[in-house]
């Protein structure tokens, strides 16, 4: 027995036991294999043998044992009976469903059975909503669309056994070869067909995609029909057996959004509809002649930016030949408004046919020419930030509901589970920070759907992280940390939405915490820097000074070995002096903040908020200078401002807080070159930010502070109008102004509005006022106060509203004097009132000591009017008192007038004596000090006849004649209207009657020297 | 000349069909599906994944040596698995908005032999692939040549009552069993090891 095996086999004797076990486990070599085979098939020994023994090896072999086991586990390809169905393989899968092939033995026929992927866990809606969708689709009979044979549930699971298609998916096809245009525009009628009878069954697709195409395949005839019999799928299930698009853990829409519609990529269901599947009509049409969908991007964010706002490719450019008929049907399918699109799948099938037919189409070409696509493929960057910007408001919803769920893990397991529960935190955290990050605190981007969604996104931003204040965090330094910061980002966000207490409370808190904090961990210098950032943000509220020192202090201690928190030590620098007394110190601050944003800009030149921050300090310090007299730095600091601006403009046009801000410097320039006496430059000026304003508010219908901006640049060109006496212009600028300003009272019906509404209505009464339309004037000016007055009454410290109402109630005095001096008056009185006590209460405000300076020197002007030079000269001491140095000159020598003719001489020439050794007085200036004295000089004369009284009256005479003989007051009176005053003014009376003055008018008739 | 039927394994290093890649893909499809999806791998990104891991294969299975290790293609597989992963989270990373927190500890199970999924992955593969290849060699047989295998194998039936049960020779029930069974066994030479 020794033998080797052949030799066995040959001379007729039995395989060893060895080998008949390897031959049961198909472990022979095939020579040997079949040798044994031929041997048991006639040796009933062998066969008996390896039938008894067979038990036996079967424990011992691995791969029985995996074959046995294999059966027992559930597994998608074994086969299965669901609900009379004999599952026999998979057909395909996706994120909650599962389609198999499956035999209907009844029947005898295939089917594909479509349910809930096991192990999925599908809430109840969910299964409402697959079994609300799967009995509709299953009233739908139509040849080309896939049939449903079957709905059913089994286990509480639903179930749809459908028509099996066999053949392959449009999209497959597609990959080979381009359709022939005739062929496309065949296929395309049948889609359009199927897709009109699920619109008349009240059914929509809302996934139509060549992928959910399927073209039957007639193995025999495919030549001779030559025709693609599509069968459509997935009909409105689509939602929930193969998303189309899944929403990712941060709001990110994936997948294959390239057959989107615009109202989809939007977010914009209230729009979605049968027009939508028409746009996705479109979208195969496109692909199956242009070999491509119209949008794809390298990201799905980015295609779903060019659906939303870019205008696909000319198909005809991609497919030259392309009948120009053909497109324009593709593209009126694909416009960006449902309305401009067929408005039912007929009326494309009747456009498709007379194409096919050769007859004239019905659609007009379509002009690609908008301006806000142009702009898109213009700024491709920009682009793209609007994108990130949308899908943040188009998955608003999802978004929530991602961060609430993770909320719920972090917040409700947190006890039980703390590691597990602090991932999910950590995620939930990150989601609302990128969030904030991406529409809160930064530039309101120009994309009109924010408007409300930037709101409601900080609201839940706040609940987020009350949630999570509400538990004690844990005791490591970071989670510490983590937690102060969102306690001060609550604060930020609250501060934002108007919740100025709570803000406080949340800033305050944290500022606590982390000064103990840092105390604890004094090398941490993030933990001072964060320390910091609570301080600049409760300065923000409370406009503290002291808020900003404290965050200056700390980041100045930390800024060599921490330079990030340069940045905010320039912010907290900039805040400090605009909150600062003292000029020389605001100045010195200022410097300091550009300074330190130009070093920072060295590091990173293009840094938009660097930028953004250089304007600022600059623009400040313009104001800084306008308001202290220094007019020529001022414009110069504005210019630069007005330059970094235009180049944020010009980098980023979608960021309306950039194109503001340009047009606020704009204003401020004009403003300065007015002073200058540059006035047309001025309205030039003036005019172009309005117009960048009306800009920006067109596309923020709904944002009032928009509009406001533009009714201030509307008042502030009708002031230069007014200015400069052109009245009727600035009646018709100002009419604008209150149209709009009633329009937005009307609407928000708050003290706010009102205030604008008021301020329109005094402009446009001063312009009537210089147009002499006094009636209506008047009318106008009453209608403003009843306003101010009904402002004050509810809020009568309200420093807005005295401000406002001081400022305004002069310029009504200014505007009625001459017609009505009493009521004048009145206003006069009231204005100073309202601004001697705002003076009083915030003497840190140089602004507000101006406004009293001006309002003092009309009240004066009103008295004079009035003849009541006693009241006239108590304003004009006051105005002196807050006179710039540069107007103390003139103020002195009208109070000195005043006083004058209030009868008070000797104080009156007292003043003008000193003053008349002085150089460089105006030619209006000398002439009024000959007034003073020529109305000295008529006093005398009349009062007494006495020696000593005409020796006096000679020297204001001789002083009178004296200054009027002055080069620069030659000068002044060789104008007609002064030479006019000069032979009228009463205060001259008794000059005129002097010798000398016939020897003045002599001369100012003489030819110039 | 020799007729040894080459494995799966051998074919696709030597002189690859691409039907032999179709079988392949088709085996390992659902198993690497299942592993990634026990990990939280999102769907979309498992499908991506499992395309790069299939384009390493085909360029890379022709240097698999089997080193006679038990298990050796499955881990061989399993890294090629995480490293794809890698890769594609790495260029994710790159282009999207946000930094998964989660990913490195995923990969890091992923590498750990001892982590859960790994010691499923390993009891999975074997039973898996063994089921995928019955599916796959099953049409080479005749009906009743099959029957009288499933009968013996998978239900326990002893030779004689298959034979009557399906009325057909007890030598061609052998027979039948032998010879599905040596298909099995040589289509998953080196994706299972036997002894």
């Amino acid at each position: 027995m020794t033998n080797s095996i052949d030799d066995e086999i040959l001379a007729g004797t039995h395989p060893t036991h060895e080998q008949l076990e390897r031959f049961a486990l198909g472990a022979l070599e095939s020579n040997q294999a079949s040798k044994v085979e031929t041997h048991i098939a006639g040796c009933e020994t062998c066969c008996k043998l390896l039938d008894a023994t067979q038990s036996d090896n079967m424990h011992s072999d691995k791969l029985i044992d995996l074959l046995r086991k294999s059966t027992s586990s559930p597994s998608p390809s074994n086969l299965r009976l669901i609900a009379g169905y004999q599952i026999l393989d998979e057909l395909g899968r996706g994120g909650m469903g599962v389609v198999y092939r499956a035999l209907q033995p009844a029947l005898r026929r295939q089917v594909a059975l479509k349910m809930i992927a096991q192990g999925v866990h599908a809430g109840q809606s969910e299964l409402m909503r697959f079994r609300r969708e799967a009995e509709a689709t299953a009233a739908l009979h139509h040849p080309y669309i896939a049939q449903v044979y079957d709905v059913g549930e089994l286990d509480g699971q639903p179930y749809i056994a459908m028509e099996l298609i066999q053949g392959r998916a449009l999209s497959e096809h597609l990959l080979s070869q381009p359709l022939r245009f005739e062929e496309a525009a065949r296929l395309l009628v049948r889609l359009a067909q199927a897709i009109q009878h699920a619109h008349a069954s009240g059914i929509v697709h809302r996934d139509l995609k060549p992928q959910n195409i399927l073209l039957e395949s007639f193995p025999d005839d495919i030549r001779e029909s030559d025709e693609l019999r599509p069968k459509i799928v997935d009909f409105g299930l689509a939602k929930r057996i193969e998303p189309s698009a899944t929403v990712t853990s941060t709001g990110i829409i994936v997948g294959t959004p390239s057959y989107m519609s615009p109202e989809q990529a939007t977010g914009n269901n209230a729009l979605v509809g049968p027009s939508t599947d028409i746009y996705a009509l479109g979208a195969i049409l496109y692909e199956a002649l242009a070999g491509r969908p119209p949008f794809k991007g390298v990201s799905p964010i980015e295609t779903l930016t060019q659906v939303r706002t870019a205008e696909p490719v000319r198909p005809s450019v991609l497919r030259p030949g392309l009948p120009r008929d053909l497109e324009t049907i593709c593209l009126k399918c694909l416009q960006k408004s449902p309305k401009d699109r067929y408005l039912a799948a007929t009326d494309l099938i009747e456009d498709l046919d007379r194409f096919l037919d050769g007859r004239p189409i019905l659609a007009r070409p379509v002009g690609l020419t908008r301006a806000t696509w142009k702009w898109t493929k213009r700024h491709p960057a920009v682009a793209a930030l609007i994108g990130v910007i949308i899908l943040a408001s188009a998955s608003l919803t999802t978004l929530g509901l991602v961060y609430n769920a993770s909320l719920r893990n972090a917040l409700g397991v947190a006890k039980t589970e703390q590691a597990r529960a602090d991932e999910n935190f950590q995620f939930a955290f990150q989601a609302v920070e990128q969030m904030l990050e991406r529409v809160g605190f930064a530039q309101l981007a120009d994309t009109p759907e924010m408007e409300g969604i930037r709101e409601k996104l900080l609201a839940e931003a706040v609940e987020f992280y009350s949630k999570m204040l509400d538990d004690q965090p844990r005791a490591d330094v970071d989670s510490r940390r983590q937690y102060y910061n969102a306690m001060t980002r609550l604060g930020k966000i609250q501060w934002t939405l108007g919740d100025k207490d709570s803000a406080l409370r949340n800033l305050d808190q944290a500022i606590v915490a982390q000064q103990s904090l840092s105390a604890q961990y004094p090398e941490r210098y993030d933990i001072q820097h964060e320390f910091a950032v609570s301080h600049i943000n409760k300065g923000m509220v409370t406009q503290d000074a002291a808020d900003f020192r404290h965050a200056i202090d700390v980041l100045q201690g930390i800024s060599e070995a921490y330079p990030i928190c340069k940045r905010e030590l320039a912010q907290a620098i900039n805040n400090l002096a605009n909150v600062t007394a003292s000029i020389a110190e605001r100045e010195r601050l200022h410097l300091r903040a550009l300074e330190l944003r130009q070093e920072l800009l060295q590091a990173s030149p293009d840094d938009s908020s660097l930028l953004y921050g250089l304007g600022e300090t600059q623009h400040n310090l313009g104001f800084l200078y306008n308001t202290t007299g220094r007019t020529a730095e001022s414009e110069s600091a504005y210019r630069e401002a007005l330059r970094v601006f235009e180049r944020l403009v010009n980098q980023h046009d979608s960021v309306t807080d950039y194109r503001n801000a340009l047009a606020e410097s704009m204003t401020h320039i004009a403003s300065v070159v007015h002073t200058l006496g540059r006035t047309d430059e001025a309205i030039t000026l003036i005019e172009r930010a309005t117009d960048i304003r009306k800009l920006s508010a067109a596309r923020f219908p709904k944002l009032p502070a928009m509009r406001e901006a533009v009714i201030r640049g509307l008042l502030t060109q009708a002031a230069f109008l007014i200015q400069t006496s052109r009245f009727a212009r600035a009646s018709e600028v100002s009419h604008e102004a209150v149209e709009m300003a009633i329009e937005l009272a009307q609407k928000f019906d708050d003290a706010s509005h009102q205030l604008v509404e008021a301020g329109s209505l005094t402009i446009l009464a001063t312009a009537l006022s210089g147009e002499l339309k006094m009636a209506e004037a008047r009318e106008t000016f009453e209608r403003a106060n009843s306003i101010y007055e009904a402002l004050l009454k509810a809020e009568p410290t309200n420093p807005g509203y005295r401000t406002e109402a001081g400022v305004q109630f002069m310029n009504f005095s200014n505007a009625l004097r001459q017609e009505d001096p009493k009521r004048a008056a009145e206003f006069n009185n009231r204005s100073t009132a309202l601004l001697e006590q705002l003076v009083e209460d915030f003497p840190q405000r140089i602004d507000f000591q101006s406004y009293l300076f001006n309002a003092h020197g009309a009240r004066a002007t009103t008295y004079e009017v009035l003849g009541d030079y006693r009241e006239a000269v108590v304003s004009w001491n006051r105005a002196l008192q807050l006179a710039p140095p540069e107007q103390s000159r003139d103020i002195g020598i009208l109070r000195a007038l005043a006083l004058s003719r209030s009868g008070d001489h000797a104080l009156a020439t007292e003043a003008c004596k000193t003053l008349i050794k002085e150089q460089g007085i105006s030619g209006l200036n000398l002439y009024n000090l000959a007034c003073v004295f020529g109305v000295a000089d008529k006093a005398s004369k009349q009062a007494d006849e006495s020696n000593a009284a005409e020796k006096v009256a000679e020297d204001y005479c001789t002083l009178a004649i004296e200054l009027l003989n002055r080069s620069e007051t030659i000068a002044f009176l060789r104008v007609t209207e002064s030479r006019q005053q000069l032979m009228v003014d009463a205060d001259l009376e008794t000059i005129r009657a002097h010798a000398a003055f016939a020897a003045l008018l002599e001369r100012l008739d003489a030819p110039q020297d | 000349m020799t007729d040894t039927p080459l494995s799966l394994l051998h074919r696709l290093s030597s002189q690859p069909q691409d039907s032999d890649w179709q079988r392949l893909v088709d085996i390992y499809t659902p198993l690497i599906r299942r592993w990634l999806a026990s990990y939280g791998v999102a769907e979309g990104e498992a499908d991506d994944v499992m395309q790069e891991v299939f384009q390493t294969l085909l360029v890379e299975v022709g240097q698999f040596k089997h080193n006679g290790h038990t298990g050796a293609f499955r881990r061989w597989l399993r890294l090629t698995i995480v490293n794809r992963l890698k890769g594609f989270w790495r260029a994710r990373k790159m282009e999207s908005l946000t930094n998964c927190v989660d990913r490195d500890q995923i990969l890091e199970a992923m590498e750990d032999p001892s982590s859960n999924p790994n010691l499923f992955w390993d009891k999975e593969h074997d039973s898996h692939v063994a089921n995928a290849l019955l599916q796959l060699v099953e049409p080479q047989f005749t009906v009743s040549t099959w029957q009288a295998f499933r009968l013996q194998v998978m239900e326990g039936v002893k030779a004689s009552e298959a034979a009557q049960q399906l009325g057909i020779s007890v030598n061609a029930a052998l027979i039948a069993k032998s010879r599905v069974m040596k298909a099995l066994r040589e289509e998953a030479l080196g994706l299972i090891e036997f002894e």
